[in-house]
């Protein structure tokens, strides 16, 4: 397979490169603590339900990097930026992945499943990841309007409000839910504010 | 050669063994490592495939082992070291701290009623508490209570306490005790016993649901393992033998069984059949609709294996009585408010079924007994590796991790076979 790889691509790999996700980078170089230290807007009283799907778990032999039926990552970073975090049974569930372009019904269906979990188990939104997640629950929202639609972020945008960048860096132009009415509810920066 | 046998396990098949050989007319030390004997059949309610009371079957054996005037019997004890060789083994038992005097104590049960701490119990499967001083059920043999060094408060406040020149807390059941038996300064006894053969009788154990989190092993408290029901069955257990769910003491009216929960399964689990899961299965779920007149019972299963005299008429009884048989493998258990979804699929139809219940019941898989840490380099003492049983020609892990220091023994011992018996076995085989 990976001398097909390299004939293909002319550019040869030897699987020297050891990979890491950013959380992964937060959790063991920079820790939760010293994410924490950073944070100069916690996210208070946002109940934020973290979506791990299947890019962070799966194939759990392979990627070793949490917990497959009971991961904590995505939860000690939102607790790290100061968030409420809410435990639902859909957090491990598959999202649909690639089946959105051929069969949109699917994660369609899934989104639903998984969404009006969040939403029975108190959420304010929903937070993944990785980008398909946010896309195949996000996009089947883009419109609803009842029940109201669950804002479903990246979690780096909700480390870009925490750590309080400036509003242009969040990026929150491509989603199809818009979480602002959401993030004003959290209190401003303290220096902000004063 | 010693006229002596030792019986290692004092569950059904140890107590059975102890007394077909005491009874054949030679001594035997029985070594269970609990308080009392009776393994696991004395946690049972009914047994199939009879449906006989499981405490009415065994104790008349365990009062007959405590009575055996050619039965040593020695409970909360565990082998430490076995050396010798056939016909003459020199075993070292260990006899941990009771903290109580048992040729003093009546067996009167005072301490236990008035102890005012509690314990999780193993012996409850976690769904009922004991007290600090316990002895594991009403009909123990012998009858006689141990302290838990870690529940008892006098016991972990003694160090704290007596650095401040004052006595530890509590200390009811020394006060209380009409034959004052307490003896809070115990230390572990050492016997050393002359044997000429040697039974293993140790059992098994449950795998813990909490290795299947996807079934919400260890987090919904209303999925629970067979044991655990049985105890909820037993009239003996917590509740008298009324079905109540944990979380909250209502009365299910809706219960999935999921067998081969981590059975059959190399992923996560053993990659056997535990072989008794199906007919515990089938009774348990026979046993609640006898308690629960108007409740369902759901099992999920791969197929009924149930090869024994009279069991495959057994399960056919328990489907006729109104359990619900689904085949098919469950992929997730979670809580939904009161319920306990059960997700899985219906591999007859081929269609994804999903079951609200109050309560799951998850037939464990079945493990050998543990031992303790150093158990088997204990066992394995007497075995001194010879030419032809080198480990260097072995492809042992632990040797080749460890080398020559490696004291791992490289075979079972007691089990005299080397890889060249092996081979030599595998021949004749393949003559055949
Ligand atoms: C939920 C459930 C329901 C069941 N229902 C039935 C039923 O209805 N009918 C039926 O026929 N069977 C039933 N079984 C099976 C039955 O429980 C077992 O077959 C039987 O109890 C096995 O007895 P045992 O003596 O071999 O082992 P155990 O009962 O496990 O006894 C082993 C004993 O050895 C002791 N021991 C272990 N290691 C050591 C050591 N190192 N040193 C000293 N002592 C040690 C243990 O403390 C224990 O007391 C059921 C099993 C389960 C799990
Ligand atoms: S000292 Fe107190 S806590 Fe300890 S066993 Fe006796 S009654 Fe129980
Ligand atoms: S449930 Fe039946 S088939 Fe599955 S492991 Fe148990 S005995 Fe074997």
């Amino acid at each position: 397979m990976l001398e097909r790889i390299n004939w293909f691509t002319e550019n040869p790999y030897h699987g020297q490169v050891r990979v890491v996700h950013l959380l992964e980078m937060l959790r063991d170089q920079l820790t939760w603590e010293g994410l924490h230290a950073q944070v100069k807007r916690p996210l208070a009283g946002l109940k934020v339900a973290p979506y791990y799907g299947c890019l962070l778990l799966r194939p759990a032999q392979e990627i070793q990097l949490d917990d497959p039926e009971r991961p904590t990552i995505l939860h000690d970073c939102m607790l790290a930026l100061g968030a409420e975090v809410v435990d639902f049974p859909y957090a491990v569930e598959c999202c649909g992945s690639y089946l959105a372009v051929e069969k949109a019904e699917v994660p369609d269906r899934l989104a639903q499943t998984i969404i009006s979990s969040a939403r029975a188990n108190g959420a304010d939104c929903l937070v993944t990841a990785c980008p398909l997640c946010q896309f195949n629950l996000d996009y089947p929202q883009r419109g609803t309007t009842s029940p109201a639609p669950m804002p479903v972020l990246y979690f780096t945008q909700l480390m870009a409000v925490a750590l309080d960048l400036p509003p242009a860096d969040w990026g929150l132009e491509g989603l199809y839910v818009d979480p602002a009415p959401l993030l004003e509810r959290i209190p401003a920066c303290e220096e902000a504010g004063a | 050669m010693i006229p002596r046998v030792m019986v290692i396990g004092g569950g059904i098949a140890g107590i059975q063994a102890a007394l077909d050989v005491a009874n054949s007319g030679y001594e035997v030390v029985l070594v269970e490592r609990l308080p009392s004997i009776g393994g696991h059949m004395a946690q049972l309610s009914e047994t199939f495939p009879t449906l006989d009371c499981s405490q009415c079957i065994m104790t008349p054996r365990t009062v007959e082992v405590g009575h055996h005037e050619q039965i040593k019997l020695m409970t909360y004890s565990e082998v430490e070291s076995v050396a010798g060789e056939v016909g003459h083994f020199r075993v070292r038992v260990r006899r941990a701290p009771t903290y109580v005097d048992w040729d003093a104590c009546t067996g009167c049960g005072t301490c236990q009623q008035k102890c005012p701490y509690k314990a999780e119990s193993d012996f409850e499967r976690g769904i009922g508490p004991r007290k600090a001083i316990y002895t594991l059920n009403p009909q123990a043999v012998p009858n006689k209570p141990v302290i838990d060094p870690d529940a008892c408060k006098w016991l972990l406040t003694r160090a704290e306490r007596e650095a401040e020149g004052k006595k530890p807390q509590c200390g009811a059941c020394q006060k209380l005790c009409p034959t004052e038996a307490i003896r809070f300064d115990d230390a572990p006894a050492y016997f050393e016993e002359e044997v000429g053969a040697i039974i293993l009788a140790t059992g098994y154990d449950l795998m813990s649901p909490a290795r299947l989190p996807e079934y919400g092993g260890g987090m919904v408290a209303d999925v629970i393992d067979g044991l655990a029901f049985e105890r909820l069955l037993a009239s003996s257990g917590p509740t008298a033998g009324a079905v109540r769910r944990p979380s909250d003491g209502a009365t299910p009216k809706e219960i999935v069984f999921v067998q081969c929960a981590g059975s059959r399964d190399p992923e996560h689990g053993a990659p056997y059949c535990s072989k008794i899961c199906c007919m515990y299965t089938a009774k348990q779920a026979m046993l609640y609709k006898h308690r629960v007149h108007d409740g369902q019972a759901h099992i999920f299963y791969i197929d009924v294996r149930a090869g024994g005299k009279r069991y495959e008429e057994f399960i056919t009884r328990g489907i006729e009585e109104g359990t619900d048989y689904l085949r098919g493998k469950v992929s997730k258990i979670y809580r939904d408010g009161e319920k306990v979804i059960v997700r899985g699929a219906d591999t007859l139809n081929g269609k994804p079924v999903t079951l609200a219940a109050d309560l799951v019941v998850l037939a464990m898989a079945v493990l050998p007994a543990p031992t303790r840490r150093r158990s088997p380099r204990a066992w394995a003492s007497r075995w001194t590796p010879t030419a032809s049983s080198s480990r260097s020609t072995t492809s042992c892990s632990r040797w080749r991790a460890r080398g020559p220091a490696c004291t791992w023994p490289a075979w079972r011992p007691g089990r005299r076979t080397s890889p060249k018996r092996w081979r030599r076995r595998a021949a004749r085989r393949a003559r055949c």
